[in-house]
This record gives C-alpha cells, sequence and structure tokens, in this order.
C-alpha cells in the first residue's frame, strides 16, 4: 500500500492522458491467450482508474509543466491544471472507466486500444498548456477514434470514417495554422484567452467549431457516429465534441457570436431528430443540440455561465453515454436501432429499458436528475443577461429535447407498437455499465452541492447558485408536463409521423451529390483531353490509371484498413512536420 | 445502403428475433380458423426479465393505457397551469407573469415540433439507399 501511495505521488504532475494513452499502448500489444484477455481487461479498467488517482491528486494551483525543445527552439506545456481543466478532465476519466466495463465482452484489441488511445488522447489534449501539444493530441483523438468506426465491418462504415478522418484532420491542421498567425502576432504559443481580433483567432475558432459541430460544420457527427460499432459509438459520444466545448471556454469566453451560434445549434437539430428513424443518428443530433446549449453558455462569458458550461457537459458526457449505451445493448441483442424495427422490447429487457428512462429523464431536465441541476445555469445565465430571444430559443430547444431523447428513444425501442422481438437482456458488464451511468445520473441530480458544484471553475458562484427553489422547480414541471401531455394527444389521435426507413437530407448532401458530381464530371473533362492527346500520351495515362486503379479502386491495395490508416498517420505526421517548420520560421524569422 | 444494416463487429451472435408468425409474436397469437389439433397458446418468456418487466411496465400493455397516460397527463397540466395561478414567480422577462406561461410554451412547442415532421419529411426524406443509388460516393 505504501508502494502503491509513493508511485502515485510520483506520478503527481504527469498528465493523466498519458497513462491511458500507455495503456492503450499495452492493450495493442497483448494478443492471443486467455491470460492475455485478462490482462487487456485489467487494462481497460485500470487504466482510466489510474489516471483519476493522477487527477486527483493532482494541486490545480501548480505552476504548469513546461519542456524546453532547444533544437527548435520550443517551450511546450505538456500539463497545465487548472479549475478548468478539472471537471473535463474528471468526466472524460469516469466515461473511461464506464467504457471499459461497457466494453468487456469484447475480445477486440483494436477496439480497445483505440478506445484507450482516444480516450487519452482527449484527457492530454484537456492539459495542453500551449497550441503545439493541443494540436498533437487533436490529431491524435481523429486518428485513434476513427478505429472505432471501421471496426464495423460494413462499406458505409468504412466510407463514413474516411469522410470523418479527413474532416477532423482538416480541423487539426486549421488549429496549426491558425495557432502559426496567432503566434506571429503575440509572440507566444501558449493556449489561453485567443479572443476574434486576429485572423488566427478566427483560424482557431473554426478549427474548435469543426469539433464541435457547428452548424453547417456538423454533419459529420450524424454520419459516423452511428456507424461506429455498439461500444464505439459510447466512446465516441464522450469525447470530441466536449474537448473543443473545453477548447471554447478556454480560448473564447464571453465572444458574442458564440452565443448565436449555440442558440441555432440547439434549435435545428430537433427538427432532424424527429423525422429520423435510426435511434443511433436520433441521439447525434440530440448530442449537437446538448453542446449548443454549452457553446451559448461559453458565448454568454459569465461566471454563472461558464460552470453552466462545465456543468452541462460533465452531466452530458455521463447521460449520453448512459443513453447510448442503452441503445448499443439493443444492436448488440437485435443488431438494428432503426426505429421502425422495434418496440416492446421492455418485455425482456427491463433492466436496459429502466436505464434509458433514467438517461432520458435525465437529459430532459426533470428536477432531481442531472441534466436538471446542470442546464439550469445556463437557462438562468441567459436570463440574468436579459437575452430575451435567446432564452427564447434554449427553452423551444428544452422542449425539443424531452420531444427526441426524453420520449422518442424509449418509446419506440421499449414501448410502442410490439414488433415481436424478444432479445435476452444486456450482457452484465454492460448492464454493469449502464447502472453505474444511471446512478451518476441520480446521484449528481440529488446532490448537487455536494458532488457536482464543488468541480466547477467558478466555485464561489456554483454554491451561492439556487437551483431548486419551488419557482425554478414550478416551471421546469410545468413545460415538460405539457410537453408530455401534447405527446399523449398526438399519439392518440395518430397525429405523430410513424417512423419510416430513409434517409433525411442534412448538409452532407452539399458534398456527397453536387461535390460528387462535380468531381466526376472534372474527372471525365480530364479523359476527354488525355484522350486528345497523342498515343505515346495515352498509353501512358492508360498504364498510371490502370495503376492507380489497382491502387485506389474499392478493393485496391490502398483500401486495406492498415494501409490507409497508416498513411493517413504518416500523412498527418509529415504535414505537421511541414507546418511545425513553417510556424517556426515565423516566429524566429529565420 | 441497405434497408437492414449488416451486423457490426461484435453483435450478439446468439440474438433472438422472432420472425411474424413465430411462437412469442403477436401475429402467432391470432386465432387461426381451421383446427386439425389442438394447438398451445403461445407462451412469452418466463424468465427473471420478464417478471420484472411484468411488475414495473405490465400496465404499459393494457389496451388502454394509452388513453388512462393521456388523462393523468391532462389532470396533472390542469393542477399545474391552476396552481400558477397561486406562487409567487420570480419573472426576469414580462412575459414570465401569465400563469401558465411555462406550460403553454411547452405543449405548443411540442406540438410544433412534431408536426413540422410531416412536411419536413415530405421535403428531406430519400429512400435508403439515395446515396449508393447509380453512382457510388466513395
Amino acid at each position: 500500500m505504501t508502494e502503491f501511495s509513493s508511485l502515485l505521488s510520483g506520478l503527481h504532475g504527469l498528465n493523466p492522458g498519458f497513462v491511458m494513452i500507455l495503456g492503450g499502448v499495452l492493450v495493442a500489444a497483448l494478443r492471443g491467450s486467455q491470460a492475455a484477455d485478462l490482462a487487456r481487461a485489467v487494462v481497460l479498467i485500470g487504466a482510466p482508474i489510474l489516471a483519476m488517482l493522477v487527477l486527483l491528486g493532482t494541486d490545480l494551483g501548480a505552476p504548469p509543466v513546461v519542456v524546453s525543445l532547444p533544437g527548435l527552439g520550443l517551450e511546450l506545456i505538456p500539463f497545465r491544471a487548472d479549475p478548468i481543466t478539472f471537471p473535463f478532465a474528471l468526466a472524460f476519466l469516469i466515461a473511461g472507466v464506464l467504457n471499459g466495463i461497457y466494453s468487456l465482452h469484447i475480445k477486440d484489441r483494436v477496439q480497445d486500444a483505440a478506445g484507450l488511445i482516444y480516450s487519452g488522447a482527449a484527457v492530454a489534449a484537456v492539459f495542453a498548456g500551449d497550441f503545439i501539444t493541443l494540436f498533437l493530441f487533436w490529431e491524435l483523438t481523429a486518428i485513434a477514434s476513427v478505429f472505432l468506426i471501421w471496426a464495423n465491418p460494413t462499406p458505409q462504415a468504412y466510407k463514413a470514417g474516411l469522410r470523418y478522418l479527413v474532416i477532423q484532420i482538416f480541423s487539426g491542421v486549421v488549429l496549426l495554422a491558425g495557432a502559426a498567425m496567432f503566434a506571429q502576432g503575440t509572440g507566444s504559443l501558449a493556449f489561453g484567452y485567443v479572443g476574434l481580433d486576429s485572423p488566427g483567432g478566427w483560424l482557431i475558432l473554426l478549427a474548435f467549431g469543426i469539433k464541435a459541430a457547428f452548424p453547417l460544420l456538423h454533419n459529420w457527427l450524424q454520419d459516423a457516429y452511428p456507424q461506429a460499432t455498439h461500444t464505439g459509438t459510447v466512446i465516441l459520444s464522450a469525447y470530441t465534441t466536449k474537448l473543443a466545448v473545453y477548447a471554447l471556454l478556454r480560448g473564447f469566453p464571453g465572444e458574442d457570436m458564440l452565443i448565436w451560434v449555440g442558440a441555432i445549434m440547439t434549435v435545428f437539430p430537433l427538427f432532424f431528430a424527429v423525422m429520423e428513424n435510426d435511434l443511433r443518428k436520433v441521439l447525434s443530433y440530440s448530442l449537437n443540440n446538448q453542446v449548443g446549449f454549452m457553446v451559448c453558455a461559453v458565448g454568454v462569458g459569465t461566471e454563472l455561465a461558464l460552470n453552466g458550461a462545465a456543468a452541462h457537459a460533465f452531466a452530458h458526457i455521463i447521460y449520453k453515454a448512459l443513453l447510448f449505451m442503452t441503445m448499443g445493448a439493443v444492436l448488440f441483442r437485435v443488431g438494428t436501432t432503426e426505429a421502425s424495427k422495434l418496440g416492446g422490447l421492455h418485455r425482456t429487457m427491463p433492466f436496459t429499458t429502466i436505464c434509458c428512462i433514467i438517461g432520458a429523464i435525465s437529459i430532459s431536465g426533470f428536477p432531481l436528475f442531472s441534466g436538471f441541476v446542470a442546464k439550469s445555469m445556463t437557462m438562468s445565465a441567459v436570463q440574468y443577461e436579459h437575452l430575451y430571444i435567446i432564452w427564447i430559443m434554449l427553452l423551444f430547444a428544452s422542449v425539443g429535447v424531452l420531444e427526441h431523447s426524453g420520449i422518442k428513444i424509449p418509446f419506440f425501442t421499449f414501448f410502442g407498437h410490439d414488433s415481436g422481438l424478444r432479445p435476452k437482456e444486456a450482457p452484465f458488464n454492460m448492464a454493469l455499465a449502464m447502472g453505474l451511468a444511471a446512478f451518476i445520473c441520480i446521484i449528481l441530480g440529488l446532490m448537487p452541492y455536494q458532488l457536482l458544484y464543488p468541480l466547477l471553475p467558478y466555485r464561489e458562484v456554483a454554491a451561492g447558485y439556487q437551483v431548486y427553489s419551488f419557482d425554478h422547480i414550478n416551471k421546469q414541471m410545468q413545460s415538460l408536463t405539457l410537453a408530455a401531455f401534447a405527446f399523449a394527444l398526438l399519439k392518440q389521435f395518430k397525429l405523430y409521423p410513424d417512423e419510416r426507413p430513409g434517409v433525411i437530407l442534412d448538409s452532407d448532401w452539399f458534398y456527397r451529390r453536387p461535390g460528387h458530381d462535380i468531381f466526376v464530371w472534372t474527372g471525365a473533362v480530364l479523359s476527354r483531353l488525355a484522350s486528345g492527346l497523342g498515343e505515346f500520351a495515352g498509353r501512358t495515362a492508360d498504364t498510371a490509371g490502370r495503376g492507380l486503379t489497382a491502387m485506389f479502386a474499392p478493393n485496391g491495395i490502398a483500401s486495406r484498413v492498415g494501409l490507409v490508416a497508416s498513411m493517413g498517420a504518416w500523412a498527418v505526421a509529415m504535414l505537421g512536420l511541414v507546418l511545425l517548420l513553417a510556424l517556426a520560421a515565423n516566429v524566429w524569422q529565420f | 445502403m441497405t434497408d437492414a444494416p449488416p451486423p457490426s463487429s461484435g453483435t450478439d451472435p446468439a440474438r433472438v428475433r422472432l420472425e411474424p408468425g413465430a411462437a412469442g409474436s403477436p401475429e402467432a397469437a391470432a386465432p387461426k380458423p381451421k383446427r386439425t389439433r389442438k394447438a398451445k397458446a403461445p407462451k412469452e418468456p418466463t424468465t427473471v426479465d420478464a417478471g420484472l418487466s411484468d411488475l414495473i411496465f405490465g400496465w404499459t400493455r393494457h389496451k388502454s393505457a394509452g388513453l388512462w397516460t393521456l388523462i393523468f397527463l391532462g389532470v396533472l397540466s390542469a393542477g399545474l397551469i391552476v396552481l400558477d395561478f397561486f406562487v409567487d414567480r420570480e419573472p426576469k422577462f414580462e412575459i414570465e407573469n401569465v400563469p401558465g406561461f411555462y406550460g403553454y410554451f411547452g405543449f405548443v412547442a411540442f406540438c410544433f415540433v412534431v408536426l413540422s415532421g410531416w412536411p419536413l419529411r415530405r421535403l428531406l426524406s430519400r429512400p435508403a439507399d439515395y446515396y449508393e443509388r447509380s453512382r457510388t460516393d466513395d
């Protein structure tokens, strides 16, 4: 015990994300025997627990750790812990433990390793004190997480993973370009308040906006997340967008534009969620909507609002993971999450049903659950700042949350018409993870002053906030009860749209249809031009074309996942190196 | 995209899917006009999970559960609106002084979101294989 304590004290000052990344590398190396499977399971749960112990022993007032790179003349800050980093890191690590338990039944070291490295990279990015470190872990989250999508062996998942990777890598490249321009202006690479006074600031905001899934930059989320495996989507839901919220909170607090961006984000996904048949896609739209509340709070920028953003992110990570876990359990047992094929599953999956209902109640903001004690801060902050239109938009979005996540998800899966499906209850490890997440949703709602508010960046403001006033509860119950009454009324009179299979067009249509057509048209024009050239040129083009086809055709050499992944990683590494050199040249004028 | 997505990696190999007409499915419960032998009534699984489900959610399977839920929520909603006439409010905006404002807003907003699904679906919904049909998007 004493040795363990001394080991832990030796780890203090270490970025907890490194512990998880090392765990991921270890898991990737373990293969073969039953003993290796057991060791993998231990690392899967043990790494986030150890990282959490390191975090809990961290002094939030300690000076940041600075590492000098004399060769490049750079000073990196791989570890900077303060009250803003703490709630995000803790929520990420709790999600890491839950994900580990939820994934125990899978004997897939690629998924296990990718999950640990992805979550570790997100934690490490939260503690990054400079843009270079942030960029490295920003890109690592993208590269590691795509394997969770590719682990689903379908052509759709493969293509969605490629689109996801391109967009996520682009976000990192924009971040590094923005950081270079920002550093040129300020002479510092430290990641603190950025603002929008410089072109670099705008580029950094764009990079964060892509990861946060701002309106029109959002569709990678609904495209890719529902294509991942039943465990992969749970892991994906926790990190990428909340890392972006953290980055916005650090770099752009009080930026007025974010108030409107966030408010629009809360509203537009509601209309897609009501039409969507795939319930994991519905939850992805719901994720978009919830992140909107956080972005809006960051834009408001008061201490109460920033507390609201952090509290909402913390609670959201748990209840959204819970909802994705329940849909993952359904996918695992039944093979689909299409609402039109589900219904009546409460008969044989009662525990999953109860957990889903708890997640639904939490996200809807019912008093005594985590969503209520978190989201209320943002709503109050908007009211205190007299932002009338924004307040109406957020109120409208809150009702919409009840519609798609509070009612649609549990009703069409576990109740509604009887699909005739009688699957078994979720396996023990999945049920345990769901049960723990549900418990956290309840306990945070019951004891916010003891468990949630002390974690927030501005603790005195949080401690003084009256969340359980009669007026507050009365308003919320009125809104939710009459909305639920509207649902019952619309169902009774058959006015609620039936669930039907199909694709709902969204902003990805632009690059999947006209963008694709332009690409094909350009290719055809170039091909005709080539045919007008001489025989030699034609033969050369033909040979090159055959070579390219062999390389890049759907069944070609480059389509092998491992090769694509390693090529992607090398491309990023090369691109990063070039940009680093450009950055160094900019900063030191050589 | 196919109508039914292929099973993802790690899906339960022993998953249970009852086809229409199979024992335990609703179609199987319908009486058949001619019987040569006395058929056994279809049985629901009698597991601990099914017992727990009966205990907690059994009421939802009643024919008039939807109607009773509607009545219960209607009465509760009316009660909350009436209560709002007698409570002290802490309004930040003028409109919050209207008794029952939050309730009316919740009702109208919910109906608006749901009913907008009808025209929006006609506008934006496409067949499941829309992106795969007559072209590849890779």
